[in-house]
């Protein structure tokens, strides 16, 4: 069982990324990083892909990051990771290093669900023991807010502008969550921000698991989502009240939904970003229709999978202890 | 006043392109020459960023290293670029938020941000202030300010616009109340042809339009990327893939069934696309690849510029093939000659590669509107439905004396159209004949032949000096500039400039040096690529080698600095 952590808990232990760096104002990358890092107990050593996070806290003579940490290019954390943890497991069979110590890597949405996805799914699947940790900002914002597939439809970008006939952009947001469930890696997990307790017990959990871990965080990002900056932590918020952003984990192959809110209608996740100020307009009513439809879809997925798989865990369970009492 | 440079500097995220941008645009409505040049750091935000605006009577080509009015909106930016202050050069900032007294008599103290505050209720309008209090310090009209004001911040809100308009009238009331007649600068608009404020990319853009480019796509990658968000507003394909490599593949997907398609990256992303440049070479479908350079390796100065990528573009990827590299000189010429790159690639069913750089993709030029007639649209051996039909045995390979086959599109009635990634026969199919594939790389190498005969050096300045400075790409305003000012010395050179570098023009290239006793070649790399090229295509021999590699871009102070130190 994972302990709960406590507030006070946190406050006494060591920050691992530091003031100082130069992550705008409202930003949640730091703030979820901090979390994840706060979370870990052993010595943690970083990868981090190409992006805001890299850029902004690491800019020679300085670095905000308290943690061994590197740095390689934009599509290849992963293999990255997979090269250190490997070299790390190389020690550890000599005898050279015998303390336990957990790999992550930070990654944000283009370099997670676009270009490094081949790199994530190959060390995915040669079962690397690390932790992956996506801040899914839902745009490239470090060159400029474009598209990424992690998108989510009607928002508008630098590369889906918003105009007469196109209003947007026209695809949905891809579901890089449930892709990387499907590698049958033993756990997946959906958090926020703003339920930090949540976000904290997932990464420890993760942290225990010997073999790949990924955890995907919706990550506000003001000057993206053209949002206020003291506005982040209720949007992070917010996206988990309209279920549009579940918190959720899959353990070994078992879903939990961590919670169930009493479901807010999504324009009230859209409004307060004007990314989405367009799809507020009467013409644009049915995109909105459109998400509240998709975001009601997938909640009910979830929630049959959560049911679904649940069952057939105990079921297994009462199979095993009924085929073999003497276990217990 | 003619020759006059702005530098506006501070912290990324205080408004400095903006200021640029706005200043640029007023000055340019009065029928001024400008040339506008950005140098910013990879930042999101803080670092030091500063935009330069220089202008001119005369037409301008380039940048210069001289400030005339530092608008400084951080007490750095005064460090920083004092000691590039021309003899009446003088310098506005803000010794309230600034923290700095004023310390020297060119410095003039301007409270931007309490002036914003008191005028606009937001300290966020200290840049306009900024650009009003620079404005009137030239005595230049207001007005033109006023009308670029409400064109720039109206899509904001009226309100934003009206704010923009008090904060710029009040930082122009303060330095007249405050400075007037304390300097001598002057800049008044004059009578002329009113002209285009354009940057690299745009005009890349608007050229390949221009050109008939249906398909674009890319992956955001400085300093290209501009090109991929211009396009996405336009009335053709763009796609954004979820790398280069993707990204290139949709562009031959495309050329293959029959559109003009193009992609758009910087060295990085070429790297992971030069897979992708063999299939394209090999499957003969044309396409257009602009390269933006950078400095590199790995991700190196990724807001920075270099022509570093020359022979790496004319060398990438595995076997032997032909292809074109061109290289613009400006904003003028990039317009014309992407469409030329998407003739040459249709005419010769080959890669194009249009080399471009941070320096020529974000500076601004003011140029005449564009000439469309000049625009010739020439799709090659390419087929109609009902060409293709009347051909017996049609096959995407044939084999021809030019080397060139008679381009179907597949999906045309009665033709079938194969193409393969293997070597392939006349038909397109799959073969490990040793005589097919002789005859085949002698097509792929060959069929370009002639093609270099399209391309001139550009050739400028008194014909019978002795001394030549040589270059290529976006260096053409700087070299022209050094070669005008070194003949007002009275020291003769002339330039010999190449937009076109593969095929070689060989002949054109040994003419245009024919007699010159010195060779100088510029450079913005650090082994003077070209000069190889030159040597082993012509046996020319470059005496001297101006390169520049520092991420900042080639100026003609440098050019005269440096081949004024070489001459000692």
């Amino acid at each position: 069982m994972i302990k709960k952590m406590k507030l006070r808990d946190i406050a006494g232990s060591t920050e691992h990324l530091t003031c100082g760096h130069r992550l705008c104002t409202g930003c949640a990358e730091p703030v979820i990083v901090r979390q994840v890092l706060h979370a870990a107990e052993n010595p943690v050593v970083v990868a981090n892909a190409t992006g805001c996070l890299e850029v902004a806290t690491t800019i020679y003579p300085y670095t905000a990051w308290k943690v061994p940490w590197i740095h390689s290019a934009f599509e290849n954390t992963a293999a990255t990771i997979s090269g250190v943890e490997s070299a790390y497991r190389a020690l550890k069979r000599k005898g050279k290093i015998d303390k336990k110590i957990n790999f992550i890597a930070f990654a944000g949405d283009g370099g997670t669900y676009d270009i490094g996805l081949q790199s994530l799914s190959g060390a995915l699947e040669r079962g690397h023991a690390f932790l992956y940790v996506c801040l899914d900002n839902e745009a490239y914002m470090n060159t400029g807010i474009q598209r990424s597939s992690s998108t989510p439809r009607g928002s508008w970008t630098t590369t889906t502008p918003v105009g007469e006939k196109i209003v947007g952009k026209p695809e949905y947001k891809k579901d890089i969550t449930e892709i990387i469930a499907a590698h049958g890696i033993p756990y997946v997990a959906q958090t926020a921000p703003s339920h930090w307790m949540d976000l904290m017990t997932k990464v420890k959990k993760a942290l225990k698991v010997e073999g790949p871990t990924f955890i995907n965080v919706s990550s506000p990002c003001p000057r993206g989502w053209r949002s206020e900056p003291e506005e982040s932590m209720r949007l992070s918020r917010l996206a988990v009240e309209t279920c549009y952003w579940p918190l959720y984990e899959v353990e070994n192959g078992v879903w939990k939904i961590n919670l169930k809110p009493k479901k807010k209608p999504i324009e009230e996740y859209l409004a307060p970003q004007k990314r989405f100020a367009h799809l507020l307009k009467p013409q644009n009513k049915h995109i909105v229709e459109d998400l509240q439809r998709r975001v009601d879809e997938r909640w009910e997925t979830l929630q049959w999978k959560a049911e679904v798989s649940q069952q057939r865990s105990q079921q297994k369970q009462q199979q095993q202890t009924s085929a073999n009492p003497t276990s217990q | 006043m003619n020759d006059f440079n702005f530098r506006v500097g501070g912290a990324a995220g205080q408004g400095v392109q903006t200021i640029g941008y706005v200043l640029a645009k007023t000055l340019a409505r009065g029928n001024l020459s400008i040339h506008l040049s950005q140098d910013y750091e990879s930042r999101i935000r803080g670092g030091h960023n500063f935009t330069d605006i220089r202008v001119s009577e005369e037409p301008l080509y380039g940048s210069t290293e001289r400030v005339d009015l530092l608008i400084a909106l951080n007490g750095e930016t005064l460090e920083r670029h004092q000691a590039a202050l021309s003899n009446k050069g003088v310098a506005i900032f803000d010794a309230e938020s600034s923290g700095r007294e004023v310390e020297k008599p060119y410095e003039f103290n301007v409270p931007f941000e309490r002036i914003a505050v008191e005028t606009a209720e937001n300290k966020i309008f200290s840049n306009t202030v900024a650009t009003g209090a620079a404005l009137s310090l030239v005595g230049y009209d207001l007005d033109f300010l006023r009308e670029v004001l409400i064109e720039t911040f109206k899509v904001k809100s009226i309100k934003v616009a009206e704010d923009n308009i008090k904060a710029a009238e009040a930082g122009y009331r303060y330095v007249e109340k405050n400075f007037k007649g304390e300097t001598a600068l002057k800049l008044k608009p004059v009578n002329g042809q009113r002209r285009m404020l354009i940057n690299g990319n745009e005009a890349l853009s608007l050229g390949a339009l221009a050109a008939g480019c249906k398909f674009m796509s890319g992956y955001p990658m400085t300093p290209s990327t501009g090109i991929l968000q211009y396009l996405m507003d336009q009335h053709i394909i763009a796609e954004q893939g979820e790398d280069e490599i993707a990204a290139i593949n949709m562009a031959i997907g495309a050329g293959f069934t029959g559109v003009r398609s193009m992609v758009a990256t910087s060295g990085g992303g070429f790297s992971l696309m030069v897979e992708a440049l063999g299939l394209s070479a090999m499957t003969e479908t044309p396409i257009v690849i602009v390269v933006g350079q950078r400095p590199g390796p790995a991700t190196g100065f990724p807001t920075r510029t270099a022509q570093s990528e020359l022979e790496f573009v004319m060398h990438a990827a595995q076997g032997e093939f032909a292809r074109a590299v061109l290289a613009p000189r400006d904003a003028e010429d990039v317009f014309y000659l992407i469409s030329k790159a998407f003739n040459i690639a249709e005419r010769y069913q080959i890669p194009v590669i249009v080399l471009t750089d941070q320096f020529l993709a974000d500076s601004y030029w003011t140029i005449p509107p564009f000439d469309f007639s000049a625009i010739q649209i020439d799709r090659g051996a390419l087929l109609t439905e009902a060409e293709a039909e009347k051909i017996k045995d049609y096959a995407r390979y044939r084999f021809t004396e030019s080397g060139i086959s008679p381009r179907a599109l597949p999906g045309y009635k009665d033709v079938l159209v194969v193409a393969d990634s293997d070597e392939h026969t006349e038909q397109g199919h799959i073969t490990e004949s040793a005589d097919i594939r002789v005859k085949m790389v002698d097509k792929r190498v060959w069929k370009t032949r002639g093609l270099e005969k399209e391309f001139t050096p550009i050739s400028y300045g008194p014909e019978d000096a002795k001394t030549v400075l040589l270059g290529w790409g976006s260096t053409y305003g700087a070299i022209r500039e050094a070669v005008d000012r070194l003949n007002q010395k009275r020291i003769g050179v002339r330039m010999v400039h190449l937009n076109a570098i593969w095929p070689f023009p060989a002949e054109a290239v040994q003419d245009a040096l024919e007699g010159s006793e010195k060779r100088v070649i510029v450079e913005g790399n650090a082994t003077a690529q070209l000069a190889r090229v030159i040597r082993s295509e012509t046996g020319v021999e470059m005496t001297v080698k101006i390169l520049k590699y520092d991420g900042r871009p080639i100026t003609a102070d440098y050019v005269v600095r440096k081949f004024e130190e070489a001459a000692q």
